[in-house]
């Protein structure tokens, strides 16, 4: 997928719109790609590594009911980790075929648009299965998000909703936009956008709850001293997702900004997740050595 | 003959210290260090799994003090007339 991701850059026409947007030549542009492209790559690389040091542990413990628990997290992680070169070279895809064909632009953007909600839905659906499961191994049930969070997603999506709907490029492109963010009516992109990634958000929500539930009730000091990294992994990666993911989504707002601000933010994201990644690694790894000796 | 009760305490306490992998943890030691099932655990066994334990544990953390108390906890098992909880 790296391979591809590469040919995709290096084979596609460059973004005239971009060159001109932040007054960079050709050749700084291709050089800004590689710049953004070589930590990103490093980046997959990590989490690649930690998917699998994750599916190597829930392997060796599949046949437990904590393993089988962990089995839907392990799938969940894995469209996550798959998420960051498949939405990647997806947008390559169709931003390079909107500029050979400026009349399909609007089709290109909600098939981008749709195939990021439906992996990311797909994956967090399954992380949510796998943590309500790990409640079952410590004889809980799921309960709802405590009041303080409930009340501050409630602010964060009325929030969100406000600056989608107050994009002015939501529906065509415009205010420095080169590219409209929906080309939907505002009612669907309430109801087959917003709504799904909310719901979405939610889930992710809901699992880091759960996971911290679980990480509070399971026994065994030594058992918790290695699933805390794991844990913490997991709900990083989860918020750095939604995270980035509000970022991208809101994108036609924040063009405004500076290239050094684009690129400093961008940095600062992949810098995050992979953190989350890492500790999934770490913790996995102290796991399974449980699981050797 | 093993005794379920005597293993059934064995991986409590491992649970106590291992959580989940207690279970798994006992299976492994009774399979590798005693060569037997883990249902087929005598009290004869216990100060070998407890001396495995403890070289196992020390290993995963740097308490040595539950490290001890893990270990000592499976060796009192090998001294307890009934395994139902009284001694």
């Amino acid at each position: 997928m790296a391979l591809v991701y590469l040919a995709l850059i290096v084979l596609l026409p460059q973004d005239k719109s971009t060159v001109k947007h932040y007054h960079v030549s050709s050749g700084g542009l291709a050089a800004l790609l590689i710049i953004i492209i070589v930590p990103y790559l490093i980046i997959w690389l990590i989490a690649l590594i930690g998917y699998l040091r994750f599916k190597d542990y829930t392997h060796a413990i599949r046949k437990s009911k904590d393993g089988r628990a962990l089995q839907p997290i392990g799938s969940g992680i894995l469209w996550l980790t798959l998420w960051l070169p498949l939405s990647a070279i997806a947008a390559s895809i169709t931003s390079g075929y909107y500029r050979a064909h400026p009349g399909a632009t609007a089709t290109m953007v909600i098939l981008n648009n749709y195939f990021n909600i439906l992996i990311l839905l797909g994956a967090f659906i399954q992380i949510k299965v796998g943590s309500r499961k790990l409640l079952d191994v410590v004889k809980r049930t799921e309960t709802a998000l405590p009041q303080l969070l409930t009340i501050l997603f409630i602010a964060f999506s009325s929030l969100y909703l406000f600056l989608v709907l107050h994009d002015p490029a939501r529906r065509v492109a415009s205010h420095g936009a080169e590219v409209g963010a929906y080309y939907l009516p505002d009612w669907l992109i309430v109801t087959t956008i917003v709504i799904p990634r909310l719901v979405t958000w939610y889930l992710g929500m809901q699992a880091i709850y759960n996971i911290y539930i679980y990480s509070n009730g399971v026994k065994g000091p030594i058992y918790k001293q290695a699933l805390a990294n794991l844990v913490s992994g997991l709900s990083w990666l989860i918020l750095t997702v939604v995270v980035l993911r509000c970022f991208e989504s809101l994108s036609s707002q924040l063009s405004r900004l500076s290239l050094s601000w684009v690129v400093l933010v961008i940095y600062a994201l992949l810098a995050l997740i992979s953190l989350g990644y890492v500790l999934i690694a770490k913790g996995a790894q102290s796991l399974q050595r449980i699981e050797e000796i | 003959m093993g005794d379920t009760m005597l293993y059934q305490n064995l991986v409590e306490i491992a649970e106590d210290y291992l959580g989940p992998s207690g279970n798994r943890f006992i299976e492994r030691l009774a399979q590798s260090h005693c060569g037997k099932s883990p249902q087929q655990i005598t009290k004869k066994d216990i100060p070998e799994l407890s001396r495995w334990a403890q070289v196992s544990a020390a290993v995963l953390t740097d308490n040595a003090a539950l490290v001890t108390e893990f270990s000592n906890r499976l060796l009192k098992l090998a001294n307890k007339r009934s395994l139902n909880g009284k001694a």
